[in-house]
């Protein structure tokens, strides 16, 4: 992203000033021509040290071999990276301490304060290789190996009132649940529950059979949500949107269904979960913040 | 109120406890670091050996005693770390007060030596942390620069190069430190060594380009007695008294005192004979102008030996710096000034060298001793360690004001009638010397030009060379080396200058000292030798000029040249011109950069590969020679056959075959058996 910088560059120049300085003053006085020298192979040494870690810095690679799909705001979230030169590493605008990271992939915890998509993240790449005096920095967007969806945190449900839209009635589908009617058998599909094993059927045919149970909701709840260009009153819609979908998904009374405002088009369609909720807001808030 | 708790959690959070560090190797490297900056400031006087070894054990016990606790609040040793750091500090204050004098730099080396030393040591009882170590490391920096600044010989650099070694190891293992020991050692190693490779070309440039320092005249100049031996008999370059200490002898032939050889320094100066010079180092002179190290001078000839004019000593009152100039008849000059400093490394007679007119000397003695010639003399042996300084004023006129000062004026002007007796003095009328003086100076109505075509005339008709057979008793010098033997040695070349001159009317007399020597750049210090001893010639330019140097000798070639000898001659002088500790710290780097170039890529060879080369050479003993299109089994098919082999061989041949086939194929490392492929190639070895 930038280039590397040393830190603190005009105290380290000062203290070479003042050192070699003071020993040329040293030689001039007492005319120690082992005074001088020494000085100044001192001096060269420390030139060669505040120089050396911009070099070994310029060729450091760093690069992300892992990341995980889904975060939420404000929850530390571990990314993987690797850098072919030891450097320390840590998120851009942070006062954590800088995590060592070399060739073998090493865990950092990177935190987002909002919800969005994000495909990349900057961080401070620093190094004083190879006598830990004098440390160089820069600042390095990194690509992720697929982007994070950050989910805003589950807030407060809205209220009744403030619910946006409720359709009773127009459509209706059936969702497994434990509490239903019991309907035909199937064969055993992964993810079933093992109480609804049907233990006497699968014995006489030999293969796993469940029970099939039935519920008819009684209504689906379309959950509108449109985001605004100021992101902390974008989060604050999220974690309503994410804690009016989480209680919703509680009561399992009825469908629900996000309707979002991303590429010029709305998209309704149902969330059977609170992942695919995170995800669906994450890419709304991101298309806004895209756009703006 | 607020403020003074601001302040107290600002020093609270400055000196909060770092995280312990637990790295063996950094502590390890630290402590050595701490150990060798001892060694050098204890070698070069600073400290005493008992300072010096206890302070040595003190550090090694207060680095395990912090490696042991370096987790553990230790409040109860931080309060007695600061008692002891308040009673060195005193003791330093105290011995500033004794000891230091203002403007004398060296007086408070020892001193600073120990503060910082001291300092070292109870530091080292409170390192639990990287940055505790690394103010260790600073501080055995600080010892290092304390050591350099007395360091005069080129032994120092050996304390050097070891402690930046310790040094490059300990900072790498404080980044290995600060990385939790991420990445390989190997890698950081290498970053090292380039970083080493860079400061050395870069420190080399820099020693290459910065002029050598100059010392400051408005402080007190080095002067250091090592042992106060009074002479009994002081001034006079002998010590026969009963008070004998033997350190005021001149050199003999035996060379006793180790200038080996050199007749000079002492109340006579024979030339007809030398003894063979030793190498070492005699003396190490730091100076502002290099120049002839003068030390005496000599006026009365007999044919074969010099001998210093019958003129009373005067003794010059001290305290140092004695004030010298006018001393004798030299006249005031206003020429640029000449700091020298001489340290001895050799005992030698009681004779201080100089540039040849001293005005201010620094000496450490109540008395000097001025004698005939400009020749200065100490009232105490002149030992091993002994420093002393003279402030020198240069009277060196160029050729056009040495031609104006003697054109068309009387050569003894300016000299007193027993100076002109004394500086014309000849044991016989040397008629053959004079005729070819005149002869050589007709027509030249200068002194300069007289003495420029006598030069002349010596460096096309003589040689030189110290191979010159004694000559007998009552054989003259000069005419021998002018008209004999034609070849002589600096004595004897510069005696027959003055011989001559003096047989035309011009006052000349001859000086001994030394040349520079050969200059070291990390020292600063002209190291003279044995070798360097010199003889030349002075000849007087009335009171503008006074005495000045002339040097046949540099004009006069070397004796009997052959091919091999001249080239050798030349190609040593172009090897003096090169500098040689930055060209040998350039040669070392690339060395050590083609070694590990090389190293890198050569292929390393397996066990089998090995045992493969050795079978080759097994068979190549015996004439057959592996062709580059040769398989193994084609090979030793052909060995077999060539051999007629039994079947004893051929079953051996045959085995190492299949054992070598086996680990080029099927192990890529290749298998280890010693034992079998010894056991093998021992038996083809018998059988063919």
């Amino acid at each position: 992203v930038n280039k590397a910088r040393p830190k603190n560059l005009f105290r380290m120049l000062f203290a070479t000033a003042f050192i070699v300085g003071s020993m040329l003053g040293v030689s001039h006085v007492s005319g120690s021509g082992w005074v001088q020298n020494v000085g100044l192979l001192l001096g060269a040494g420390i030139i060669v040290i505040i120089i050396m870690p911009g070099i070994i810095l310029k060729n450091a690679e760093l690069k992300c071999v892992y990341n995980p799909v889904d975060a939420t705001s404000r929850i530390p979230v571990q990314v993987k990276l690797a850098s072919n030169i030891p450097v320390l590493v840590r998120p851009k605008d942070t006062r954590k301490n800088a995590v060592p990271v070399a060739s073998d992939p090493d865990l950092i915890q990177i935190t987002f304060d909002y919800a969005g998509v994000y495909e990349s993240c900057t961080f401070e790449v620093s190094t004083a290789a190879p006598f830990g005096i004098v440390w160089w920095h820069k600042y390095v967007k990194l690509a992720f190996t697929k982007p994070i969806m950050v989910a805003p945190k589950i807030g407060d449900s809205i209220q009744p009132n403030r619910q946006v839209a409720v359709n009773e009635g127009q459509s209706s589908r059936y969702v497994r649940d434990h509490s239903g009617i019991t309907g035909s058998i199937r064969n055993y599909q992964i993810g079933d529950s093992r109480r609804d094993i049907h233990w006497k059927k699968s014995a006489q045919t030999g293969s796993l059979l469940v029970k099939e149970r039935e519920k008819e909701l009684s209504q689906d709840v379309v959950i509108e949500v449109r985001f605004e260009t100021n992101k902390i009153k974008n989060e604050e819609i999220g974690q309503e949107a994410m804690g009016t979908v989480f209680n919703l998904l509680k009561k399992a009374d009825c469908n629900v269904i996000l309707s979002t405002f991303e590429h010029n088009k709305n998209i309704t369609e149902p969330v059977s979960n609170l992942k695919d909720a995170g995800r669906r807001i994450a890419k709304a808030i991101s298309w806004v913040t895209q756009k703006t | 109120m607020g403020n003074a708790k601001n302040l107290i959690e600002i020093i609270k959070k400055a000196n909060a406890p770092g995280y312990p560090e637990d790295s063996v190797a950094l502590r390890l490297s630290t402590a050595i670091c701490l150990l060798i900056s001892i060694a050098a400031v204890y070698t070069e006087h600073e400290i005493g050996i008992i300072t010096a070894t206890a302070d040595s054990l003190l550090i090694v016990i207060g680095m395990i005693y912090s490696y042991k606790t370096r987790s553990r609040p230790k409040a109860i040793a931080k309060i007695l770390i600061a008692v002891a750091a308040l009673i060195i500090f005193i003791v330093f204050a105290s011995n500033i007060y004794a000891a230091a004098h203002l403007g004398n730099l060296p007086s408070i080396l020892s001193p600073v030596a120990s503060l910082f030393l001291w300092v070292q040591v109870i530091h080292a009882f409170d390192v639990p942390a990287r940055r505790d170590l690394a103010f260790s490391l600073a501080g055995s920096a600080s010892l290092i620069m304390v050591a350099s600044a007395q360091a005069i010989d080129i032994s120092f650099g050996l304390y050097l190069i070891l402690w930046l070694l310790f040094m490059i190891w300990a900072l790498v293992e404080m980044w290995q430190s600060m990385t939790e020991q991420k990445g390989s050692r190997k890698n950081h190693f290498r970053h090292a060594l380039v970083a080493l490779v860079c400061s050395a070309i870069l420190g080399t440039v820099l020693i290459s380009l910065v002029p050598a320092p100059t010392p400051v005249q408005s402080i007190k100049l080095p002067a250091s007695l090592n042992l106060r031996l009074v002479l009994a008999d002081p001034g006079s370059l002998h010590d026969s008294g009963p008070q004998n200490t033997g350190l005021a002898q001149p050199g003999s032939p035996r060379g006793k005192i180790g200038i080996g050889g050199y007749l000079g320094f002492s109340k006579e100066l024979n030339t007809s004979l030398r003894g063979p010079l030793s190498n070492q180092i005699i003396m190490r002179v730091r100076t502002t102008i290099p120049s002839y190290f003068f030390g005496e001078s000599f006026s009365t000839w007999n044919g074969q030996s010099w001998t210093e004019a019958q003129t009373p000593i005067h003794t010059i009152n001290g305290p140092s710096p004695y004030v010298v100039a006018g001393y004798d008849s030299s006249p005031n000059f206003n020429g640029p000034i000449a700091i020298q400093t001489y340290y001895l490394a050799v005992s030698q007679p009681d004779l201080l060298f100089e540039e040849e007119n001293p005005i201010e000397i620094y000496f450490p003695d109540i008395r000097l001793f001025a004698a005939p010639g400009q020749s200065i003399r100490s009232g105490v042996g002149m030992e091993q360690g002994t420093v002393y300084t003279v402030i020198s004023r240069i009277n060196r006129l160029e050729p056009n004001n040495l031609i104006s000062a003697s054109t068309n004026r009387d050569p003894t002007y300016g000299l007193s009638k027993n100076d002109i007796k004394t500086y014309l003095q000849l044991p016989r009328a040397y008629n053959r010397v004079r005729q070819l003086a005149y002869r050589l100076t007709r027509g030249i109505n200068t002194t300069y030009g007289k003495i420029t075509a006598l030069e002349t005339y010596l460096s096309l008709h003589t040689r030189y060379s110290l191979n010159i057979p004694p000559l007998s008793p009552g054989q003259d010098a000069v005419n021998t080396f002018l008209f004999d033997t034609k070849t002589g040695f600096c004595e004897q070349i510069s005696t027959a200058l003055v011989v001559m001159l003096r047989t035309l009317g011009i006052p000349a007399r001859e000086a001994v000292g030394y040349v520079p020597g050969s200059y070291n750049p990390l020292t600063d210090l002209y190291e003279v030798r044995g070798t360097d001893a010199h003889a030349w010639t002075q000849v007087w330019f009335g009171p503008t000029g006074g005495w000045q140097d002339f040097d046949p000798t540099a004009l006069v070639p070397y004796a009997n040249p052959s091919p091999g000898s001249v080239i050798a001659s030349y190609l040593i002088a172009k090897a003096k011109e090169i500098p040689l500790v930055p060209t040998s710290i350039v040669l070392c780097v690339l060395v050590v950069i083609v070694a590990v170039y090389l190293l890198r890529r050569r292929p390393r060879l397996s066990y089998a590969q090995k045992t493969e080369k050795r079978l080759e050479r097994i068979l190549k003993s015996r004439g057959i020679s592996r062709e580059p299109s040769d398989t193994l089994g084609s090979y030793l098919n052909n060995a077999k056959n060539k051999l007629k082999a039994s079947p004893e061989l051929d079953i051996n041949l045959e085995e190492i075959k299949n054992y070598l086939e086996k680990a080029a194929y099927s192990n890529p490392r290749g298998e280890s058996d010693p034992r079998f492929t010894k056991s093998k190639l021992k038996k083809i070895k018998s059988l063919i």
